[in-house]
């Protein structure tokens, strides 16, 4: 089991041309606070975004290296395969559309949302989060 | 024309230098044929590069000259309309594997923007900017209305969103070089192409920019075919500089369609998809079909004359621009009798006098209350 964050636009895209759709810096400090007393695993190339911290693990095999309690911060990989080991998901919305060709594979709907916030972004004006569990 | 902004020619040399080497070694996640395609001018140098600006002027001035040609000297010269496939369905195809046509040459650090001279249909060629802070708009978006490109016609339709078919597409979004009523980065652009295929790229340039204080090279070339005025299609490219491609690197070719509406590009007239009589309310060919206000109904019989009112009240309107109230909190725009907008809180509240359109680029969406 795990706990997933993923960002997406108007249409669950998440990537275009193996590239982010968008960032924002208040954003990734808004996960690293919501995360507090846990370790977050991502990719390399998500590592990027963030400022050093001990509780980030960077690993390209991060899925499978994560325990129960600990967060993954998912841009480019598919989460079919983990659908089952997902106890919670957050999702962040841009409010916004971008160029997408890869797009959230699993259905959030599948799952209860439990929270609803909304707040500014760097570079948006509103990122909502959606807090979904089993 | 071509605008500059200021940077010191020194501090250009050296990142130009840098680039070059980066991509010579193929650093980055650039397509290698791609970069081996450019090393040669790469290898040319720093020289070659300032050359290549100094001589611009008498570049721009034979490509103007040549009334064939559609496009800049900073145009694309490798694609092919026969490349892209049909539309089907989706409001843009990667073309060119997604690499973007720059070459060794454009990567700079100094923020420009070059719009080419309307050829000699009146219509525009290449738009070409290197995207950054400095570029983009400090102010709200001014009326567009005045401008009017090549094939436009004021019409609508109750199955395209917004009604109106036609809207005044910036070749580079205002978001990213705050262009206002500049006739060279305008063109007749379907309500499809606007949104749903060329602003997603503006969002995620934009977002970049501001996130990143980086530079995007960023290039529309409206696609003609003949002596058309209204384009097929646009060519968008973009490409993140100092991070060469790593955050923005894509080469599409978005679709001047509308879903449900046939369009013939040599003129702009419009008509139903499956609906055999041609034009739209610019010829008053198709009735029943268009959206019509009850002035219209009243003279529905003379067609001629229902045609006149419709293009002058929309004109009007057009110059005048309507009124909104703008919930700067939610980012919805209501009419001023929405019951609505009497429950805004004061401080979200802002007037606004525009088009729709305006403000649905500028992110805000319709009340669905009013429905404006």
């Amino acid at each position: 089991m795990m706990q997933v964050i993923v960002c997406v636009d108007d249409h669950g895209g998440m990537m275009f041309n193996k590239r982010r759709q968008s960032r924002d810096r208040v954003l990734c400090e808004y996960v690293m606070k919501l995360s507090e007393g846990h370790q977050v695993y991502m990719s390399a190339y998500s590592a990027k975004l963030f400022s050093e911290d001990d509780r980030i693990i960077v690993s390209e095999n991060y899925l499978e290296e994560a325990s129960e309690e600990d967060f993954c911060f998912v841009e480019k990989e598919s989460l079919k395969a983990y659908e089952d080991q997902i106890k919670k998901l957050i999702i962040f919305k841009w409010n916004r559309v971008y160029p997408a060709d890869q797009y959230l594979d699993i259905d959030p709907e599948k799952m209860m949302k439990v929270q609803e916030e909304e707040f500014v972004g760097f570079s948006h004006e509103k990122i909502t989060m959606e807090v979904y569990e089993k | 024309m071509r605008k500059h902004h200021k940077m010191k020619q020194s501090v250009r040399y050296f990142l130009t230098m840098i680039l070059c080497l980066c991509m010579l070694a193929g650093c980055g996640s650039r397509d290698a044929a791609q970069i081996s395609q450019t090393g040669n001018a790469a290898a040319e140098s720093h020289t070659e590069i300032v050359e290549t600006d100094k001589n611009e002027s008498k570049a721009e001035q034979t490509q103007a000259d040549d009334t064939e040609q559609q496009t800049s000297a900073d145009s694309p010269s490798d694609f092919d309309l026969a490349d892209v496939p049909d539309y089907s369905g989706d409001p843009y195809t990667a073309v060119n594997n997604n690499e973007p046509y720059f070459t060794a040459d454009d990567l700079t650090t100094e923020a420009f923007e070059d719009y080419s001279e309307l050829d000699s249909l009146g219509r525009c060629g290449t738009a070409y900017a290197n995207v950054c802070l400095e570029t983009m708009p400090t102010e709200k978006r001014g009326n567009i209305s005045e401008v009017k490109p090549t094939g436009w016609h004021s019409v609508k339709y109750d199955n395209v969103d917004g009604k109106s078919l036609y809207n005044r597409c910036h070749l580079i979004g205002y978001q990213l070089t705050a262009e206002n009523a500049n006739k060279e980065n305008l063109i007749t652009g379907t309500r499809y192409l606007n949104v749903d295929g060329m602003l997603p790229f503006e969002n995620m340039v934009a977002d970049y920019v501001k996130e990143t204080n980086n530079h995007v090279l960023y290039r529309v070339t409206p696609i003609f075919t003949g002596d058309n005025l209204v384009a097929d299609g646009v060519l968008m490219e973009g490409y993140s500089v100092e991070d060469e491609g790593d955050g923005i690197c894509f080469c599409v070719y978005a679709y001047n369609v509308q879903p449900g509406i046939t369009i013939d590009y040599a003129t702009g007239d419009s008509w139903l998809s499956g609906d055999g009589s041609s034009n739209g309310s610019n010829t008053g060919s198709s009735q029943a079909t268009k959206h019509e206000d009850e002035h219209q109904e009243e003279m529905h019989h003379d067609i001629a004359a229902q045609t006149e009112a419709y293009e002058a009240e929309t004109t009007a309107q057009e110059n005048t621009g309507t009124e909104y109230i703008l919930n700067t909190n939610t980012k919805k725009f209501h009419y001023p009798s929405c019951s609505s907008v009497k429950q805004m809180k004061d401080s979200n509240k802002q007037e606004f006098t525009g088009s729709r359109d305006e403000l649905i680029a500028q992110g805000y969406d319709p009340c669905k209350k009013c429905n404006p």
